[in-house]
């Protein structure tokens, strides 16, 4: 197997000790080898993405300064808006680059290896499960879709739909006073329930809707505190894989999620590398 | 604010949330442990969740730049 070891010792680490900041796997045999130009960020050499090639696959990695990727200097850095957007935006435009052209496996955001033998030796160890993954990915793109409910929308509809809610309704409706309070009651309760009930169901139905016209699909938790323009609670945070030839048929099924209910919103955004399906780790066979 | 603004945060927020939490992870001597990587990203959901909130999240309107409202 052969390995082709990327350029060390650049003009701006020489003297201080050097790391390998890893963006993702990738074919060796370039389609473009203009990607790399591309991906590169046009402020200097020691920036410069370069191939570490082993077999048919090739790590994507730039040289970093490893004191600059300290626990302790990340730990301090991480609070900084500004340096976090920018390397997150960085570790994004490499492999979107890369993406754009070929298939790429991304890495987990801040990987920096210190020593190339050790990487080397991991792409060696991983070549067919990586090749296997990459296969996985051939022309798809990741979309994420969340699908947001207003829910006092939700209510009328899940109360039209709920024979509990109906029926309780209906004792409301002849009840005296002291019964009523406690009738009142139960039907909060009950439309409390039927609402989630049909709120758990519009999810499910959404992701199973559009799984169907994609290669894979993943639910992300969601976060409670996330509201749409209007105060909507998010009910439906997803990633999909899909592939480019599809993505127009897929963008029109979104159409379909509301179902022609009133207070569901769908938003997406994409196309993304595949972060969400890039799922090999060492553990993996 | 500006929407072009909004839109900027949220497609950060969208991004963060594809690189932050995926992605391969290969054997080797990597300076930051798999643990100190579990923290840092924990430091990360932090400032996540604190935008969103400084925010209100407007992701509708962010998503506006590669998304649509239907």
């Amino acid at each position: 197997m052969s390995v082709t070891e990327p350029k060390t010792d650049t003009e701006a680490t020489r003297g201080q000790e050097q790391g390998w900041y890893l963006f993702g796997v990738t074919r060796g045999d370039l389609v473009d080898p203009g990607v790399i130009e591309t991906a590169t960020p046009s402020d200097g050499d020691a920036q410069r993405v370069q191939l570490l090639e082993c077999g048919d696959l090739a790590a994507v990695v730039r040289p970093v300064l490893l004191e600059e990727f300290s626990a302790d200097v990340l730990a301090e850095r991480v609070t900084d808006a500004e340096w976090l957007e920018a390397t997150v935006r960085s570790h994004n435009d490499v492999i979107a680059a890369f993406h754009q052209v070929q298939t790429i496996l991304p890495a987990k955001f801040g990987a920096v290896y210190a020593n190339l033998e050790d990487l080397n030796a991991a792409l060696a160890d991983a070549q067919d499960a990586l090749q296997t993954q990459l296969r996985s990915l051939e022309g798809a793109d990741e979309w994420a879709v969340h699908v947001f409910a207003e829910r006092s929308k939700v209510d009328s509809w899940a109360a039209a739909e709920s024979p509990g809610v109906q029926q309780l309704q209906r004792e409301l409706a002849d009840a005296r006073p002291g019964r009523a309070y406690f009738l009142q009651r139960k039907l909060a309760d009950e439309l409390a329930a039927a609402t989630d009930d049909a709120l758990n169901d519009l999810a499910q139905t959404a992701f199973d809707h559009l799984a169907a016209y994609a290669l894979a699909g993943q639910i992300n938790p969601l976060r409670r505190e996330s509201r749409g323009a209007k105060g909507e609670v998010e009910i439906l945070r997803a990633a999909f894989l899909v592939p480019r030839t599809g993505a127009e048929t897929f963008l029109d099924e979104l159409s379909a999620i509301p179902g022609g209910r009133e207070g569901v919103a769908v938003y997406h955004s994409g196309p993304w590398p595949p972060y969400s399906f890039a799922a090999f780790t060492k553990e993996s066979p | 604010m500006t929407s072009a603004v909004e839109a900027r945060d949220v497609t950060l927020l969208e991004l963060l949330d594809r690189v932050i939490d995926h992605g391969v992870i290969l054997a080797g001597d990597i300076t930051i442990s798999v643990a100190d990587v579990d923290l840092i990203y924990l430091g990360l959901r932090v400032l996540l969740t604190s935008v969103e909130r400084a925010e209100s999240l407007p992701t509708g309107l962010g998503l506006h730049e590669n998304g649509r409202r239907l």
